[in-house]
Protein backbone atom coordinates (compact mmCIF):
# COMPACT_ATOMS: atom_id res chain seq x y z
CA UNK A 1 0.00 0.00 0.00
CA UNK A 2 1.70 3.22 -1.20
CA UNK A 3 0.47 6.17 0.87
CA UNK A 4 1.01 8.67 -1.96
CA UNK A 5 -1.53 6.78 -4.09
CA UNK A 6 -4.13 7.06 -1.40
CA UNK A 7 -4.16 10.84 -1.75
CA UNK A 8 -3.54 10.82 -5.49
CA UNK A 9 -6.76 8.82 -5.89
CA UNK A 10 -8.70 11.67 -4.35
CA UNK A 11 -6.78 14.89 -4.90
CA UNK A 12 -5.08 16.71 -7.72
CA UNK A 13 -2.57 19.54 -7.37
CA UNK A 14 -3.00 22.49 -9.72
CA UNK A 15 0.00 23.76 -11.66
CA UNK A 16 2.10 26.25 -9.72
CA UNK A 17 1.83 29.90 -10.75
CA UNK A 18 4.72 31.49 -12.67
CA UNK A 19 7.25 33.53 -10.72
CA UNK A 20 9.08 36.66 -11.88
CA UNK A 21 12.14 35.61 -13.90
CA UNK A 22 15.39 35.47 -11.89
CA UNK A 23 13.39 35.85 -8.69
CA UNK A 24 15.56 33.47 -6.66
CA UNK A 25 18.83 34.91 -8.00
CA UNK A 26 17.72 38.41 -7.03
CA UNK A 27 16.56 37.20 -3.64
CA UNK A 28 19.99 35.66 -3.02
CA UNK A 29 21.76 38.88 -4.09
CA UNK A 30 19.56 40.97 -1.78
CA UNK A 31 20.17 38.68 1.15
CA UNK A 32 23.93 38.63 0.59
CA UNK A 33 23.93 42.43 0.42
CA UNK A 34 22.18 42.48 3.76
CA UNK A 35 24.66 39.98 5.23
CA UNK A 36 27.66 42.06 4.13
CA UNK A 37 26.18 45.16 5.76
CA UNK A 38 25.39 43.35 9.01
CA UNK A 39 28.38 41.17 9.97
CA UNK A 40 27.75 38.21 12.25
CA UNK A 41 29.69 37.99 15.52
CA UNK A 42 28.53 35.24 17.88
CA UNK A 43 29.39 31.57 17.59
CA UNK A 44 26.97 28.65 17.41
CA UNK A 45 27.04 26.35 20.45
CA UNK A 46 25.37 23.03 19.83
CA UNK A 47 23.11 21.22 22.28
CA UNK A 48 23.31 17.42 22.53
CA UNK A 49 20.33 15.14 23.02
CA UNK A 50 20.44 12.75 26.01
CA UNK A 51 20.78 9.34 24.38
CA UNK A 52 19.28 7.35 27.23
CA UNK A 53 15.92 9.08 26.90
CA UNK A 54 15.75 8.30 23.19
CA UNK A 55 16.72 4.74 23.95
CA UNK A 56 14.07 4.39 26.62
CA UNK A 57 11.29 5.65 24.39
CA UNK A 58 12.41 3.51 21.47
CA UNK A 59 12.67 0.39 23.60
CA UNK A 60 9.29 0.93 25.17
CA UNK A 61 7.64 1.62 21.81
CA UNK A 62 9.16 -1.54 20.42
CA UNK A 63 7.93 -3.42 23.48
CA UNK A 64 4.40 -2.15 22.86
CA UNK A 65 4.57 -2.96 19.15
CA UNK A 66 5.98 -6.36 19.99
CA UNK A 67 3.17 -7.08 22.40
CA UNK A 68 0.66 -5.93 19.79
CA UNK A 69 2.08 -8.37 17.29
CA UNK A 70 1.90 -11.18 19.85
CA UNK A 71 -1.77 -10.41 20.39
CA UNK A 72 -2.24 -10.47 16.65
CA UNK A 73 -4.80 -7.67 16.83
CA UNK A 74 -5.27 -4.74 14.46
CA UNK A 75 -4.63 -1.28 15.88
CA UNK A 76 -6.16 1.94 14.60
CA UNK A 77 -2.92 2.94 12.89
CA UNK A 78 -1.51 0.43 10.46
CA UNK A 79 2.16 -0.39 10.88
CA UNK A 80 2.05 -2.88 8.03
CA UNK A 81 4.46 -0.84 5.95
CA UNK A 82 6.93 -0.15 8.73
CA UNK A 83 9.83 -2.27 9.78
CA UNK A 84 11.69 -2.05 13.07
CA UNK A 85 14.36 0.23 11.61
CA UNK A 86 11.71 2.70 10.45
CA UNK A 87 10.02 2.74 13.84
CA UNK A 88 13.33 3.40 15.57
CA UNK A 89 14.22 6.13 13.12
CA UNK A 90 10.81 7.71 13.61
CA UNK A 91 11.20 7.73 17.39
CA UNK A 92 14.68 9.20 17.16
CA UNK A 93 13.53 11.94 14.84
CA UNK A 94 10.37 12.76 16.76
CA UNK A 95 11.77 12.43 20.24
CA UNK A 96 10.74 15.98 21.10
CA UNK A 97 7.11 15.10 20.43
CA UNK A 98 7.07 12.32 23.01
CA UNK A 99 5.75 13.23 26.40
CA UNK A 100 6.97 11.12 29.31
CA UNK A 101 3.67 11.08 31.19
CA UNK A 102 1.71 10.19 28.08
CA UNK A 103 4.18 7.47 27.33
CA UNK A 104 3.92 5.93 30.79
CA UNK A 105 0.13 6.09 30.44
CA UNK A 106 0.30 4.17 27.15
CA UNK A 107 2.63 1.62 28.72
CA UNK A 108 0.24 1.23 31.62
CA UNK A 109 -2.79 0.76 29.39
CA UNK A 110 -0.93 -1.74 27.28
CA UNK A 111 0.36 -3.82 30.14
CA UNK A 112 -2.63 -3.91 32.46
CA UNK A 113 -5.55 -4.05 30.06
CA UNK A 114 -7.76 -6.56 31.85
CA UNK A 115 -9.02 -8.78 29.02
CA UNK A 116 -5.60 -9.23 27.47
CA UNK A 117 -3.35 -9.45 30.48
CA UNK A 118 -3.49 -13.21 30.59
CA UNK A 119 -2.33 -13.48 26.98
CA UNK A 120 0.57 -11.11 27.67
CA UNK A 121 1.62 -13.06 30.69
CA UNK A 122 1.53 -16.42 28.98
CA UNK A 123 3.30 -15.14 25.85
CA UNK A 124 5.86 -13.20 27.85
CA UNK A 125 6.65 -16.28 29.88
CA UNK A 126 7.19 -18.40 26.78
CA UNK A 127 9.40 -15.75 25.17
CA UNK A 128 11.49 -15.30 28.28
CA UNK A 129 11.91 -19.01 28.89
CA UNK A 130 14.58 -18.93 26.18
CA UNK A 131 16.72 -16.41 28.01
CA UNK A 132 19.55 -17.47 30.30
CA UNK A 133 18.08 -15.73 33.32
CA UNK A 134 14.33 -16.14 33.64
CA UNK A 135 12.57 -12.76 33.66
CA UNK A 136 8.80 -12.53 33.77
CA UNK A 137 6.62 -9.52 33.08
CA UNK A 138 4.47 -10.82 35.91
CA UNK A 139 7.06 -9.64 38.42
CA UNK A 140 8.02 -6.37 36.72
CA UNK A 141 6.17 -3.11 37.13
CA UNK A 142 6.21 -0.45 34.44
CA UNK A 143 8.33 1.77 36.71
CA UNK A 144 10.90 -0.99 37.00
CA UNK A 145 11.06 -1.42 33.24
CA UNK A 146 11.49 2.31 32.63
CA UNK A 147 14.03 2.59 35.45
CA UNK A 148 16.03 -0.27 33.98
CA UNK A 149 16.07 1.39 30.57
CA UNK A 150 17.15 4.73 32.00
CA UNK A 151 19.81 3.25 34.24
CA UNK A 152 21.40 1.29 31.44
CA UNK A 153 21.53 4.23 29.04
CA UNK A 154 21.07 1.92 26.10
CA UNK A 155 21.64 3.20 22.59
CA UNK A 156 19.12 2.37 19.88
CA UNK A 157 21.50 -0.08 18.24
CA UNK A 158 22.10 -1.88 21.53
CA UNK A 159 18.39 -2.05 22.16
CA UNK A 160 17.75 -3.51 18.75
CA UNK A 161 20.36 -6.17 19.40
CA UNK A 162 18.89 -6.94 22.80
CA UNK A 163 15.37 -7.25 21.43
CA UNK A 164 16.42 -9.39 18.49
CA UNK A 165 18.25 -11.85 20.75
CA UNK B 1 31.05 28.11 -9.93
CA UNK B 2 30.60 26.54 -6.50
CA UNK B 3 28.62 23.29 -6.68
CA UNK B 4 29.86 21.91 -3.38
CA UNK B 5 27.31 20.33 -1.06
CA UNK B 6 27.68 21.12 2.63
CA UNK B 7 26.43 19.20 5.65
CA UNK B 8 24.91 21.04 8.60
CA UNK B 9 28.10 20.54 10.61
CA UNK B 10 30.24 21.98 7.83
CA UNK B 11 27.91 24.95 7.53
CA UNK B 12 28.07 25.55 11.28
CA UNK B 13 31.87 25.47 11.10
CA UNK B 14 31.76 28.06 8.33
CA UNK B 15 29.38 30.26 10.33
CA UNK B 16 31.68 30.00 13.33
CA UNK B 17 34.67 31.07 11.25
CA UNK B 18 32.82 34.34 10.57
CA UNK B 19 33.49 36.93 7.85
CA UNK B 20 33.50 35.59 4.30
CA UNK B 21 33.16 31.96 5.48
CA UNK B 22 29.93 32.81 7.26
CA UNK B 23 28.75 34.62 4.15
CA UNK B 24 29.54 31.52 2.07
CA UNK B 25 27.43 29.41 4.41
CA UNK B 26 24.57 31.90 4.33
CA UNK B 27 24.73 32.16 0.54
CA UNK B 28 24.56 28.38 0.32
CA UNK B 29 21.49 28.20 2.57
CA UNK B 30 19.64 30.93 0.68
CA UNK B 31 20.37 29.31 -2.68
CA UNK B 32 19.56 25.78 -1.58
CA UNK B 33 16.47 26.33 0.54
CA UNK B 34 14.69 29.40 -0.84
CA UNK B 35 12.65 27.59 -3.44
CA UNK B 36 11.16 25.02 -1.07
CA UNK B 37 10.57 27.66 1.59
CA UNK B 38 8.94 30.02 -0.92
CA UNK B 39 6.29 27.48 -1.90
CA UNK B 40 5.70 26.45 1.69
CA UNK B 41 4.91 30.07 2.57
CA UNK B 42 2.92 30.73 -0.57
CA UNK B 43 0.60 27.80 0.07
CA UNK B 44 -0.55 29.80 3.09
CA UNK B 45 -0.34 33.42 1.96
CA UNK B 46 -1.58 32.79 -1.60
CA UNK B 47 0.26 35.74 -3.14
CA UNK B 48 3.77 36.47 -4.34
CA UNK B 49 4.40 39.85 -2.72
CA UNK B 50 3.48 38.70 0.78
CA UNK B 51 5.47 35.52 0.33
CA UNK B 52 8.50 37.49 -0.81
CA UNK B 53 8.28 39.82 2.22
CA UNK B 54 8.01 36.90 4.62
CA UNK B 55 10.85 34.96 3.02
CA UNK B 56 13.19 37.98 3.08
CA UNK B 57 12.33 38.67 6.72
CA UNK B 58 12.92 35.02 7.55
CA UNK B 59 16.37 35.07 5.93
CA UNK B 60 17.29 38.28 7.73
CA UNK B 61 16.26 36.69 11.04
CA UNK B 62 18.22 33.56 10.17
CA UNK B 63 21.38 35.58 9.60
CA UNK B 64 20.84 37.66 12.71
CA UNK B 65 20.02 34.73 15.01
CA UNK B 66 22.16 31.93 13.61
CA UNK B 67 24.18 31.87 16.86
CA UNK B 68 21.03 30.75 18.70
CA UNK B 69 20.75 27.61 16.55
CA UNK B 70 21.26 24.73 19.00
CA UNK B 71 21.30 21.75 16.67
CA UNK B 72 18.12 20.25 18.13
CA UNK B 73 16.85 19.93 14.58
CA UNK B 74 18.46 20.25 11.16
CA UNK B 75 19.29 23.74 9.92
CA UNK B 76 16.53 23.40 7.33
CA UNK B 77 13.92 22.54 9.97
CA UNK B 78 15.04 25.49 12.08
CA UNK B 79 14.78 27.91 9.16
CA UNK B 80 11.46 26.36 8.11
CA UNK B 81 10.10 27.13 11.58
CA UNK B 82 11.30 30.73 11.33
CA UNK B 83 9.38 31.02 8.05
CA UNK B 84 6.29 29.50 9.60
CA UNK B 85 6.41 31.91 12.56
CA UNK B 86 6.94 34.86 10.23
CA UNK B 87 3.96 33.76 8.15
CA UNK B 88 1.64 33.34 11.12
CA UNK B 89 2.75 36.66 12.63
CA UNK B 90 2.12 38.51 9.40
CA UNK B 91 -1.27 36.93 8.89
CA UNK B 92 -2.15 37.82 12.47
CA UNK B 93 -1.11 41.42 11.89
CA UNK B 94 -3.24 41.53 8.78
CA UNK B 95 -6.02 39.80 10.72
CA UNK B 96 -6.63 37.20 8.10
CA UNK B 97 -6.58 33.53 8.83
CA UNK B 98 -4.46 31.20 6.79
CA UNK B 99 -6.23 29.47 3.93
CA UNK B 100 -9.13 31.91 4.15
CA UNK B 101 -8.33 33.42 0.81
CA UNK B 102 -10.13 31.68 -1.96
CA UNK B 103 -7.71 32.08 -4.85
CA UNK B 104 -4.99 29.56 -5.64
CA UNK B 105 -6.48 26.43 -4.08
CA UNK B 106 -3.79 23.96 -3.01
CA UNK B 107 -5.69 20.96 -4.34
CA UNK B 108 -8.94 19.91 -5.97
CA UNK B 109 -10.90 16.70 -5.81
CA UNK B 110 -10.68 14.33 -8.73
CA UNK B 111 -13.94 13.35 -10.45
CA UNK B 112 -13.22 9.77 -9.40
CA UNK B 113 -13.23 10.78 -5.73
CA UNK B 114 -16.16 9.53 -3.68
CA UNK B 115 -16.56 13.01 -2.18
CA UNK B 116 -16.16 14.86 -5.51
CA UNK B 117 -19.46 16.75 -5.28
CA UNK B 118 -19.14 17.46 -1.59
CA UNK B 119 -16.38 20.08 -1.60
CA UNK B 120 -15.20 22.85 -3.91
CA UNK B 121 -11.41 23.15 -4.56
CA UNK B 122 -11.27 26.00 -2.03
CA UNK B 123 -13.11 24.02 0.61
CA UNK B 124 -11.08 20.85 0.22
CA UNK B 125 -7.87 22.95 0.22
CA UNK B 126 -8.94 24.55 3.48
CA UNK B 127 -9.70 21.14 4.98
CA UNK B 128 -6.35 19.78 3.86
CA UNK B 129 -4.54 22.75 5.42
CA UNK B 130 -6.44 22.24 8.67
CA UNK B 131 -5.47 18.58 8.65
CA UNK B 132 -1.82 19.49 8.06
CA UNK B 133 -1.98 22.01 10.90
CA UNK B 134 -3.09 19.21 13.22
CA UNK B 135 0.11 17.23 12.53
CA UNK B 136 3.21 17.47 14.73
CA UNK B 137 5.70 19.94 13.24
CA UNK B 138 8.07 17.37 11.79
CA UNK B 139 5.34 15.25 10.24
CA UNK B 140 3.86 18.38 8.64
CA UNK B 141 7.24 19.28 7.14
CA UNK B 142 7.74 15.77 5.78
CA UNK B 143 4.23 15.73 4.34
CA UNK B 144 4.65 19.12 2.65
CA UNK B 145 8.03 18.23 1.17
CA UNK B 146 6.83 14.87 -0.11
CA UNK B 147 3.32 15.65 -1.26
CA UNK B 148 3.59 19.21 -2.52
CA UNK B 149 7.25 19.49 -3.45
CA UNK B 150 7.52 15.84 -4.55
CA UNK B 151 10.94 15.67 -2.98
CA UNK B 152 12.71 12.32 -3.04
CA UNK B 153 13.35 10.68 0.33
CA UNK B 154 17.11 10.73 -0.31
CA UNK B 155 17.14 14.50 -0.75
CA UNK B 156 14.80 15.00 2.19
CA UNK B 157 17.04 12.80 4.28
CA UNK B 158 20.03 15.12 3.88
CA UNK B 159 17.84 18.19 4.35
CA UNK B 160 16.29 17.01 7.61
CA UNK B 161 19.19 14.87 8.89
CA UNK B 162 16.84 11.89 9.17
CA UNK B 163 17.05 8.37 7.80
CA UNK B 164 14.91 7.52 4.79
CA UNK B 165 13.16 4.87 6.88
CA UNK B 166 12.17 7.46 9.46
CA UNK B 167 10.88 9.79 6.76
CA UNK B 168 8.78 7.05 5.16
CA UNK B 169 7.30 6.26 8.55
CA UNK B 170 6.54 9.94 9.20
CA UNK B 171 4.92 10.36 5.80
CA UNK B 172 2.87 7.21 6.13
CA UNK B 173 1.53 8.29 9.52
CA UNK B 174 0.86 11.83 8.27
CA UNK B 175 -1.18 10.56 5.31
CA UNK B 176 -3.20 8.28 7.57
CA UNK B 177 -3.95 11.16 9.93
CA UNK B 178 -4.99 13.42 7.07
CA UNK B 179 -7.28 10.71 5.71
CA UNK B 180 -8.84 10.23 9.13
CA UNK B 181 -9.31 13.98 9.55
CA UNK B 182 -11.07 14.40 6.21
CA UNK B 183 -13.14 11.22 6.55
CA UNK B 184 -14.39 12.33 9.97
CA UNK B 185 -16.14 15.35 8.42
Amino acid sequence: MEPINELSDQLQKPKRPELPSNYFDELTSNMMEHAKQHPKAKKITLYRKPLFWIGSVAASLLLILGINSIWNTTSELSFDNLNQEEVLAYVEENIDDFDEELFIEVMNETLVESDTTKKVKSNATSVNSKSKEAVSFETLTREEILEYLNENELSIEELEETIEQ
Amino acid sequence: MNKQKYTDNELIDLFNMGNTSAETAFNYLVKEYSQVLYWSIRRITKDHETTNDILQNAWIKTWKNIASFEGKSSLFTWIYQICKNETLNLLKKEQRHKSEQLDEPMVQLLPSSNIYNKYSPEEISKLLQQAIDELPEKQAIVFNLKYFDEMKYAEMSSLLNTSEGGLKASYSIAVQKIHSYIEKL
